[in-house]
């Protein structure tokens, strides 16, 4: 029985050895750092101080003003852009992540369904190799089986008639002595040739009368109250020793009518 | 086949593990006809009635039938008065079927008060070891309380006994019937005294109905138990008379010249079979009661005599030695037409049917009975006669109407005339006390309506 | 009346006793098994040519004629008695006779009434077929009821088995007297 399982048991240890192995190595890969778009560094624009007219100068300041204006709106344009960008990426990364965990939580499914759809493809292909050698091994023993008892049953029926010829011996033996015991007992006249009763008697293991019940009534309360005074006064009744013999006198159906009245 | 079949099942019951189908069955078909046998229990009796031992008169008149072999309980173990003193084990143990007790009380103005129970000692009897103390009611098949004078005190117990026979076998019992005789002293010197007399049928309590110097005859009862006809010499030449038994008249039915004898009334009671020579043969006439009409039913010229009734009144048995020797004959009235019925012995007569109809009682005489004179009893199917008294000379056989008895004459060589009993089966044969002098032709009444 | 009549048949038979030629004394010889008391006998009147009164007398005062077991034959011996009272019959048509038949008790007694009728008839014939009237002679059968010996044995079987012949003194003959009454007063 248990080499029959053992096979089909490591199988399934590995395969599951083999899910964890699968499953284990898609969470790391997963959590490895990805390239990320990072942020524009602030000190790429370095301005450079030189004199110049007052106007030029002015022109300069404003021009450098309007430069650093354009400068500042420049660099606050970038860094909103830096900013954005840097929200994108990080939406972007989010976004990358989410997708990866999709993708992985995806992958995970399929892993799972995979397995599981192997796991299935397996148990049936298990069961059904274990189904078929169980239906040889049923077939097997079923020939022996039956072979063996054909045997038994030949054999008994050989002991079962045997035995049955001896009780059937001893039932008719007991049969004859026990009708032989309760005639003398009963008490009938001419006038009661036509009539017949059936009684069940029910006897104790020495013979011994327990009950005694008019199972048909001739329809005559007398007729029927001699027939059940005959079986009393007969008690006990000779009954066999053997208890599969006295097995058939336990309970017995006695009918008793007077075909042959000898006259006393 | 019987057998066969039971191997069967014996063969099929062990295979099959619940074989309460295949019950075993036995058949007994044969039993034995014997008389039953019942213990009657003295009665509890405070004060003695002179002549009337309740308990002996049950007895004698169960063990008389044939049918009981029934006798007071002697034992001072087990004296049961009432239901539930009753041990049944210890019954069973005596090998009785049944058992009767009962009490006699003394009331007050010679008044009694007789209770009885009947027993079955088997009957029901649930398990064994059960207390036998417990009263199963399936037990008790009679229970009674009567309250009587001290006159009918004999009567009533004679009713008590035909209850316990009807109980048991079936039957209506006779032992409340009553019996019709002839009386007869012969003292030296004459004249001889002839009585017709009517007892119990026990013999007890005889009464007679008619005393005369001359020979009486023939009693017969009409079937309302109220009438007997016979034959009467008191003028010297034989008369045929009916007397009401009640109220003592009689009637004068036929003194032809020659023979009157052998009256019968017919089932109904309308008609008298008679037989009558007229001077000349001796023939059976049929005389109707109401209109005196004569109707002759027979012309023979041999001795034609003893006329009795088919049950249905169609035909009349009677004796004739027409053949050389006295047989049996039976005639048909409408046709006339009558056939020999016993073949069997050299002298067949005095026949009449059994009240079943199934045999022909007649006073028998033949190599069975080896010369003597005997009350037998002829099967019409098989014409096989079974003769039932081996002691002595028979005559007169009369059976009881439920015909478990026959009362008949016994002679025996040197003894005076007596009646005697045979139950139908033979098993039971007694003398009748009788007061001085010979009884015979004794007449068996019909049930009597008390 | 009755006695009359007795009486003057008495005187008859005196007188018919007296025409006889034979004497008395020879009569007594002859009349072995009488009682001793002197008898008168009675003669023929012709029909008789030697037999003596004596004889007659003798014959006459046998009326009980015995039978074998069922039989209804006469004996032979018994047939000269016979004849003797047909005679007197024949004298006297206006006497009566009643014949009672009997039998032993064994058997029916129905029956032995008709076999007791049946002897009666016998002894009857044998009156009629010498002369007598029909109408002188009446019947009865007692069957078994009036025994002579009550006794229930053979010998009292043998003795009951018998016709009696009796002289009735009225027609109906409910009086009766056997011939023991025909003495010399």
């Amino acid at each position: 029985m248990k080499k029959r399982f053992l096979t089909p048991f490591l199988f399934a240890i590995l395969l599951h050895v083999v899910v964890f192995i699968f499953i284990f190595f898609s969470i790391s890969f997963s959590s490895q750092p990805t390239s990320m778009p990072s942020a524009a560094p602030e000190q790429i624009n370095i301005v450079k101080a030189v004199t110049v007219n007052q106007a030029q100068v002015d022109q300069e300041i404003a021009h450098l003003q309007q430069q650093q204006a354009a400068a500042k709106a420049a660099q606050q344009a970038r860094e909103q852009q830096a900013a954005q960008q840097r929200l994108e990426a990080k939406r972007e990364t989010e976004r990358a992540a989410k997708a990866l965990a999709a993708v992985k939580a995806e992958k995970a499914l399929l892993a799972q369904q995979k397995q599981q759809a192997a796991q299935q493809q397996q148990k049936l292909a298990q069961q059904k190799a274990q189904q078929d050698q169980e239906n040889l091994k049923r077939q097997k023993q079923q020939a022996a089986q039956q072979e063996l008892q054909q045997k038994l049953q030949a054999e008994q029926q050989e002991l079962a008639a045997a035995n049955a010829k001896r009780v059937a011996g001893l039932v008719n033996k007991y049969n004859a002595l026990i009708l032989n015991a309760i005639y003398p007992n009963w008490i009938v006249n001419d006038k009661q040739k036509n009539l017949s009763t059936d009684l069940l008697i029910n006897l104790a293991s020495d013979g011994s009368v327990l009950n005694v019940t008019v199972a048909q009534s001739s329809g005559s309360a007398n007729f029927d109250r001699s027939a059940v005074a005959a079986v009393y006064k007969s008690s006990p009744l000779p009954v066999p020793q053997d208890p599969q013999a006295f097995a058939e006198f336990k309970q017995f159906r006695l009918t008793l009518k007077p075909d042959n009245i000898v006259s006393q | 086949m019987n057998r066969y079949l039971k191997i069967c099942f014996l063969l099929f019951g062990f295979l099959i593990t619940s074989p309460s189908w295949a019950i075993l069955h036995l058949v007994l078909t044969q039993g034995v006809d014997s008389a039953i046998p019942m213990a009657i229990v003295p009665f509890a009796q405070s004060v003695p009635v002179s002549g009337v031992d309740v308990s002996i008169i049950i007895t004698n008149d169960l063990y008389n039938s044939g049918h009981f072999k029934a006798s007071t309980s002697d034992t001072k173990k087990q004296t049961p008065h009432g239901v539930s003193e009753m041990n049944y084990v210890y019954w069973q143990q005596q090998g009785v079927n049944y058992v009767v007790i009962g009490s006699v009380k003394a009331l007050a103005n010679q008044q009694y008060q007789v209770s009885f129970a009947l027993i079955d000692v088997y009957k029901n009897q649930s398990q064994p070891g059960a207390n036998p103390q417990v009263v199963d009611q399936t037990h008790v098949l009679l229970n009674e309380n009567f309250t009587v004078p001290t006159s009918r005190l004999r009567p009533l117990t004679h009713h008590i006994s035909d209850m316990i026979y009807q109980k048991i076998t079936g039957d209506k019992g006779v032992f409340s019937t009553k019996l019709a005789y002839v009386s007869v002293q012969h003292p030296t010197p004459k004249p001889s005294v002839y009585k017709l007399m009517i007892s119990d049928y026990d013999g007890f309590n005889p009464q007679p109905v008619l005393i005369s110097k001359e020979p009486i005859m023939s009693p017969s009862w009409a079937p309302d138990g109220k009438q007997l006809a016979y034959v009467s010499f008191e003028k010297r030449l034989p008369a045929i008379f009916i007397s009401n038994i009640v109220t003592g008249k009689r009637r004068l039915i036929s003194d032809f010249a020659g023979i009157n004898g052998a009256p019968a009334f017919a089932p109904n009671g309308t008609q008298l079979a008679i037989v009558l020579s007229k001077g000349a043969q001796p023939n059976i006439y049929i005389a109707n009661l109401s209109t005196g009409k004569l109707q002759q039913v027979t012309r023979d010229y041999a001795i034609t005599t003893e006329p009795s009734w088919s049950l249905d009144a169609k035909s009349l048995l009677f004796t004739s030695d027409r053949g050389g020797s006295p047989q049996v004959y039976l005639i048909n009235l409408a046709s006339g037409k009558s056939q020999r019925m016993t073949f069997s012995g050299n002298y067949n007569a005095q026949a009449s049917f059994t009240p079943d109809g199934n045999s022909i009682l007649l006073l028998h005489r033949g190599e069975d009975t080896e010369g003597r004179f005997a009350v037998a009893l002829q099967d019409l199917a098989t014409n096989t006669i079974q003769v039932l008294t081996m002691v002595g000379s028979a005559q007169s056989p009369s059976m009881a109407p439920n015909g478990s008895m026959i009362v008949y004459t016994l002679q025996q060589s040197g003894q005076k005339d007596e009646l005697a009993m045979v139950s139908s089966d033979g098993r039971v044969r007694l003398t009748l006390p009788s007061e001085e002098g010979d009884v015979r032709e004794p007449s068996w009444s019909p049930y009597l309506g008390n | 009346m009755k006695y009359l009549k007795i009486t003057l048949l008495t005187s008859l038979i005196i007188l018919l006793a007296a025409c006889s030629s034979t004497g008395n004394k020879d009569g007594k010889a002859n009349g072995s098994g009488t009682d001793g008391t002197q008898t008168a006998g009675v003669g023929g009147d012709g029909g008789f040519s030697s037999a003596d009164a004596a004889t007659q007398a003798r014959l006459l005062k046998n009326n009980t004629y015995y039978f074998d077991y069922d039989q209804t034959t006469i004996h032979p011996a018994d047939m000269d008695s016979l004849k003797a009272h047909a005679q007197f019959l024949v004298a006297h048509p206006k006497q009566i006779v009643l014949l009672a038949g009997n039998t032993d008790e064994r058997g029916s007694r129905e029956y032995n009434i008709g076999l007791g009728w049946r002897r009666a008839q016998s002894v009857s014939d044998i009156l009629k077929a010498n002369g007598v009237n029909r109408d002188q002679i009446k019947m009865v059968s007692y069957g078994a009821e009036k025994p002579e010996d009550p006794a229930h044995t053979d010998a009292a079987y043998a003795k009951n088995r018998r016709v009696v012949l009796l002289y009735c003194k009225t027609s109906n003959c409910q009086d009766v007297y056997h011939n023991d009454a025909l003495k010399t007063s």
